[in-house]
C-alpha cells in the first residue's frame, strides 16, 4: 500500500493537503519501524551463523534491503518534507531500540542507559534544527 | 565494550558522516532538468559514487561490530553521526552550526557519555 503511494508521489498536486499529511505521517512512521527492525534483524543476523558470500545470512540479507527501503523512502518523504518536521520523529528510534533490545536480546534497562536515550534524542531533535531554517 | 569495538563503531560513524558529506557535496553539480542520462553522467562526475559506496558498505562493519556489543548500546554510538556531520559541514562545505546544533551535538555526546562507556 504504502510503496504504491510512494509510486504516486509525482502526482501528489492532485491530492488534498489533509490526504498528503496523512501520507506523510505513515512514512515517517514507516521509516521509524523500518529503523528498529531493521536494526533487531542486524542484531539477530550477527549471532546467527553465515551461510552466504560476504558473511551474510537471512537476517542480514532481510536488514540490508530494509536499509536500502528506508533510504529510498527517507528520500521521498525530504523532497517535499524539511528535516526538522520529519527528523524529531525519527529520535524515538533510540528508545525503541533500547526496548527491543531489552525484549529480544535480553539486554538490561539501567537509569544510566535511560537518561542517556533520553538526551541522545533531544540532542538529535536539536542538531535536525538545520532542515527548519533552510 | 573494548576499544577494538569502540573503533570499530568510530569507523561506522565517520564513514556514515562522509557518506552524507559528500552526497551533498556532489549534489551540487547534479543536472537534474535535462533528462537521466545526464543526471546519471553529473552523479558520476562529482563525489557522489564514493558516498554511495561508503552508506552502502557501513552495514557490514555495523554488523559486525554487533556480533559482541549489545544492540542498544551500538545504536547508542551512532548518534554521533549527527555530530560528525555538522564537523565535516563546517569544515568541508563551510557551514556554520547555530547555537542549537551545538547543544544538539553536546547532548549527544553526553548521553553516549552516561550510557556509560
Amino acid at each position: 500500500m504504502l510503496i504504491l503511494e510512494a509510486a504516486d508521489i509525482l502526482n501528489f498536486v492532485s491530492y488534498s493537503p489533509r490526504r498528503i499529511r496523512r501520507i506523510d505521517t505513515a512514512a515517517v512512521l514507516f521509516v521509524l519501524l523500518i529503523i528498529v527492525v531493521s536494526q533487531s534483524l542486524m542484531k539477530a543476523g550477527a549471532e546467527a551463523p553465515s551461510r552466504w558470500v560476504f558473511g551474510l545470512n537471512g537476517f542480514l540479507a532481510a536488514a540490508y534491503f530494509l536499509f536500502l527501503l528506508r533510504g529510498a523512502v527517507w528520500a521521498l518523504l525530504l523532497r517535499r518534507r524539511p528535516v526538522s518536521r520529519v527528523y524529531p520523529f525519527l529520535s524515538l528510534a533510540y528508545p525503541l531500540v533500547l526496548v527491543s533490545g531489552m525484549l529480544f536480546f535480553g539486554e538490561s534497562m539501567t537509569p544510566g542507559k535511560l537518561i542517556g536515550t533520553v538526551l541522545i534524542a533531544t540532542g538529535s531533535v536539536l542538531i535536525a534544527d538545520k532542515g527548519r531554517r533552510e | 565494550m573494548n576499544t577494538g569495538e569502540f573503533f570499530l563503531l568510530l569507523i561506522v560513524v565517520i564513514a556514515s558522516a562522509a557518506g552524507q558529506i559528500l552526497l551533498r557535496k556532489g549534489a551540487a553539480v547534479w543536472i537534474t532538468d535535462a533528462g537521466f542520462v545526464r543526471f546519471l553522467k553529473s552523479f558520476f562526475k562529482g563525489p557522489a559514487p564514493w558516498a554511495l559506496l561508503l552508506v552502502l558498505g557501513v552495514p557490514f562493519i555495523y554488523w559486525h561490530v554487533l556480533k559482541t556489543v549489545p544492540l542498544s548500546r551500538a545504536y547508542a554510538v551512532t548518534a554521533l553521526t549527527g555530530v560528525f556531520v555538522q564537523i565535516g559541514g563546517r569544515l568541508f562545505l563551510g557551514e556554520r552550526p547555530g547555537g542549537r546544533i551545538l547543544l544538539g551535538a553536546l547532548l549527544c555526546c553526553a548521553g553516549i557519555a552516561v550510557w556509560g562507556f
